[in-house]
């Protein structure tokens, strides 16, 4: 049996990325990928996408005193110090602070519309922020850095994706990593969150098709598709009912691959090198359709640590691929 | 929600607990904190405890205090499940003490401890699989022979209890049954899980109310009709308890602190392990939460708390000098069952043959239950090493239900080797006594990695929910501390005490926890060097990433 490969390319030209996804708003996971580059001293950051928060916290502040419900916990500060650090817990599990007086927060509880502008400014106002860091970080380490939306993410988002200067919005186009091509796509199959970016299969299809006809050497390529392949085992969520409870059976939660057949066909029709997802975080893993190698590195962003997987290419294959908790 | 350009808006947001939240799509994990609660109960389920464990520890201690003994192991229970439990919240990952210690020492005793670990369910894999016939299927048949008045019965219970061939055997075949329970995926297996765990448990619950219920003399006349077909004595009950005197039982013994130390030792081999749920930490829900090890302590608790109650009852009706006489070889040949099992004497008393039939049936459940959550384990490890790159990305294939297959064959061999030098090589005592100490390595290396986690890992500590503080220190380093004083309390106490299956082997013992310890770092430094050939860095994957 052979244990491990050990590879060397034909032509000596090598090419390492790393891949993460679904950070979901966690600074402290995206401050990690922004310096995961020089790190692990690979050529080429990816974040295959999923970038945005699910939850503002919000701080009720009154007389110079701050108090929050944080992952279960009444968390309270008296000085800036401790509302900073109030402020950098509730960041590090992906969601964004909000300080307010009571009576701000609860118009806000009150008034749905009121909630989605106060979502949609927080997102934006944090997401050019990180976007700022990572062109400063990209220009200082002088490394490839390709970002992409997720199924999750509003478009709103994409805007100040491509505003980057050095980052590369790398969505729904070819991208150039050494001698590879990268074609990316944020959307997903249809999910029961109904979510900003879905399409269903033959739509899906669709737009992977016309994008990968737009490789010239598909068989030396990266896929890099927010949603995995179906049953592919990185794909694998228990079942959700349409009113998001889960599904059991037999007294047990249903767990069912949830991936895209478009993906798993497209991956079939084109054989790229690689194909990089996410979306799932519970399917971590690697599988092989054919001769590619799909990888899904998973998410525990809320942890703080993010999920990834380092992956060194030759021209014409992978050479080794390592899973990394950072 | 989807406009005519094919674009979609930020779906509605909801209130939630003091949160503003946005429909977005999340994991759901797969282990309930119920299903996460009954595995951490399962290692020290009271059926074992006071079935296979305490009144022949009293028997062979005499003047020990059972409840001064479940006073002194609840703290030892207490402090092992917070310093995994409040790591495990830290870092939420399937592994156990392989995961928590590697990432915050370092990986090389990262696998020094998970091997100390495995090596310890490898030979508590044996220790059940000898239970299985020994205390439990020989006793049962002979139990039930017995109430049924089966020659057959009680013929097939002796022999099963002193076979190597039928031991050897019925191990493999419970080992067996853990495997094909895992193949199944979660779904089967904890459906499983559930309907063992309530069959052990209600056949406790039964045979406890029914003892609650009968009053002490009552016990004695239905004990001495049981018997007096077998022994042709009018008191048997009386019998007994002058056979335990004249093997050298001293069946009413005035309390001794000195002999009250052994059980404790004796209580911990299956009392302070309820922090299974850290193996499956990465599909645990709720697994960042307090619940996780509060969940750890319920699990250890509330079995010790059963034992108490039942002990009580159990003392009470029976009669603590007749339990003592029973144990230490005082019943006579005609009655005589291994271990006396508190579900044969109520069987006996109330002279049911269905009633036996069932409650044994329920009764020997449980180490096939502690099989499969012990393999349970050694898979996850496996899983979690393959991961991280030490062991080949193949042992990570899953079959079609989820289930990690090649680790899983390689946890039931190592198993049914192991059993195969318990079964021949070793004693029943020996098997137990290794397999406690080896473990402690593990556990005492989770504390070490809970004392010094704030200061390690000190942003991973203050972003957790495992900040509870006790007078101003973190609780996770006081159960830290308090689990390491616990491990070596229990060392010192296996070392000491000669009827703890330490006395006459620890040459030998030296050897295999050495041999463990060795094996575990050279196993890492090859793995290390052969990857690094290979251009991967396995220091990569223990390292976190400094955030900019």
């Amino acid at each position: 049996m052979k244990l491990w490969s050990r590879g060397t390319s034909s032509d000596g030209a090598t090419y390492e990325l790393y891949h993460a996804s679904d950070v979901h708003g966690s600074d402290r996971c995206w401050r990690k990928f922004l310096r995961a580059g020089s790190f692990y001293g690979v050529d080429g950051l990816i974040m295959g996408g999923d970038l945005t928060g699910k939850a503002i916290v919000p701080i009720a502040s009154s007389d110079g005193a701050y108090e929050a419900r944080l992952l279960g916990e009444t968390r309270r500060a008296s000085s800036p110090a401790e509302l900073g650090e109030l402020t950098d817990a509730i960041r590090f599990s992906g969601m964004y602070p909000w300080v307010a007086s009571p009576n701000d927060i609860a118009r806000v509880e009150r008034d749905n519309q009121a909630q989605h502008e106060l979502f949609e400014r927080v997102m934006l106002d944090e997401l050019a922020r990180w976007i700022a860091l990572a062109d400063e970080r990209t220009a200082r380490d002088k490394i490839d850095c390709f970002v992409m939306a997720g199924n999750d993410d509003p478009w709103s988002c994409d805007e100040v994706l491509s505003s980057a200067s050095l980052v590369q919005h790398c969505d729904e186009r070819v991208s150039y990593l050494g001698p590879h091509e990268m074609i990316s796509l944020a959307f997903s199959n249809p999910t029961p969150w109904n979510s900003p970016r879905e399409l269903d299969e033959d739509a899906l299809y669709g737009k992977l098709k016309a994008l990968a006809e737009q490789l010239d050497r598909p068989q030396t390529s990266i896929f890099n598709l927010h949603v995995p392949p179906y049953d592919s085992g990185l794909d694998t969520a228990n079942e959700i009912n349409p009113d998001l409870t889960l599904v059991y059976k037999g007294g047990q939660p249903n767990p069912i691959p949830v991936g895209s057949t478009a993906v798993r066909e497209i991956i079939q029709e084109y054989q790229p090198l690689v194909s990089l997802h996410g979306h799932i975080h519970e399917s971590r893993g690697e599988a092989r359709l054919g001769r590619t190698l799909a990888l899904n590195a998973g998410s525990d962003y809320n942890s703080g640590q993010i999920h990834g997987v380092i992956v060194r290419l030759a021209t014409d294959r992978v050479l080794s691929y390592q899973f990394v908790v950072g | 929600m989807v406009d005519s350009s094919g674009q979609a808006e930020v779906a509605t947001p909801k209130t939630s607990a003091g949160l503003f939240v946005r429909n977005a799509t999340g994991l759901v994990r797969g282990v309930p904190p119920r299903s996460g609660l009954i595995m951490n109960f399962i290692p020290g389920h009271p059926t074992q405890t006071l079935a296979a464990v305490l009144f022949f520890a009293l028997a062979l201690n005499p003047g020990g205090n059972f409840f001064l003994s479940i006073a002194l192991v609840l703290p030892m229970t207490l402090a092992f499940a917070y310093a995994f439990g409040l790591l495990t919240q830290m870092i939420p990952r399937s592994g156990g003490d392989y995961m928590l210690v590697s990432r915050v020492l370092t990986p090389a005793w990262g696998l020094v401890s998970s091997f100390c670990m495995t090596m310890a369910l490898l030979l508590s894999n044996a220790y059940l699989a000898l239970a299985f016939v020994t205390v439990g299927l020989g006793p049962g048949l002979t139990g039930v022979g017995l109430i049924a008045g089966s020659h057959t019965l009680v013929s097939w219970g002796a022999t099963v209890s002193v076979s190597k061939g039928w031991e050897l055997g019925l191990g493999l075949a419970m080992f067996a049954f853990a495997g094909l329970v895992q193949l199944g995926g979660w779904r089967r297996l904890l459906r499983v899980q559930a309907v063992l765990f309530w069959m052990v448990t209600g056949s406790l619950l039964v045979c406890g109310i029914i003892a609650l219920f009968m009053s002490h003399g009552s016990f004695i006349s239905s004990f001495n009709s049981f018997a007096r077909p077998h022994t042709h004595l009018a008191n048997t009950y009386a019998a007994v308890i002058a056979g335990g005197v004249k093997a050298g039982i001293n069946v009413s013994p005035a309390f001794s602190f000195a002999h009250t130390i052994p059980v404790i030792g004796i209580l911990a081999t299956t009392a302070v392990y309820s922090y299974y749920t850290a193996f499956v930490g990465g599909e645990l829900r709720q697994a960042s939460t307090v619940k996780t090890s509060n969940m750890m302590a319920l699990g250890g608790v509330i079995p010790l708390v059963l034992v108490f109650i039942f002990g009580v009852i159990f003392f009470h009706t029976f009669g603590g000098a007749f339990l003592r006489a029973a144990n230490g070889g005082g019943m006579p040949s005609q009655i005589a069952v291994t271990n006396t099992p508190f579900f044969f004497l109520v069987a006996a008393a109330l002279n049911n043959t269905v009633f036996a039939v069932v409650v044994f049936l329920c009764y020997i459940g449980f180490w096939p239950l502690l099989a499969y959550l012990n393999t349970l384990q050694q898979t996850r490890m496996l899983f979690a090493y393959s991961f991280d790159g030490i062991l080949p990305k193949r042992v990570t294939r899953l079959n079609g239900s989820g289930c990690p297959y090649i680790a899983l064959g390689i946890a039931l061999l190592a198993s049914a080797g192991v059993l195969v030098w318990a079964v021949y090589v070793s004693t029943f005592f020996q098997v137990l006594a290794y397999a406690t100490l080896i473990q402690l390595i593990a556990m005492m290396s989770v504390g070490v990695a809970a004392v010094v986690v704030p200061a390690r890992r000190p942003e991973l500590f203050r972003a957790s929910t495992s900040q509870i503080r006790l007078l101003g220190i973190p609780l996770v380093q006081i159960a830290g501390a308090a689990a390491i004083v616990s491990g070596v309390l229990i060392w010192a106490i296996f070392l000491h005490y000669k009827s703890l299956g330490i006395a006459g082997h620890y040459g030998a013992f030296a050897a295999w926890s050495a041999g463990t310890v060795l094996a575990a770092a050279a196993f890492y430094f090859v793995v290390r060097t052969v990857r690094a050939r290979q251009g991967v860095n396995l220091a990569f994957v223990y390292r976190e990433i400094p955030p900019e």
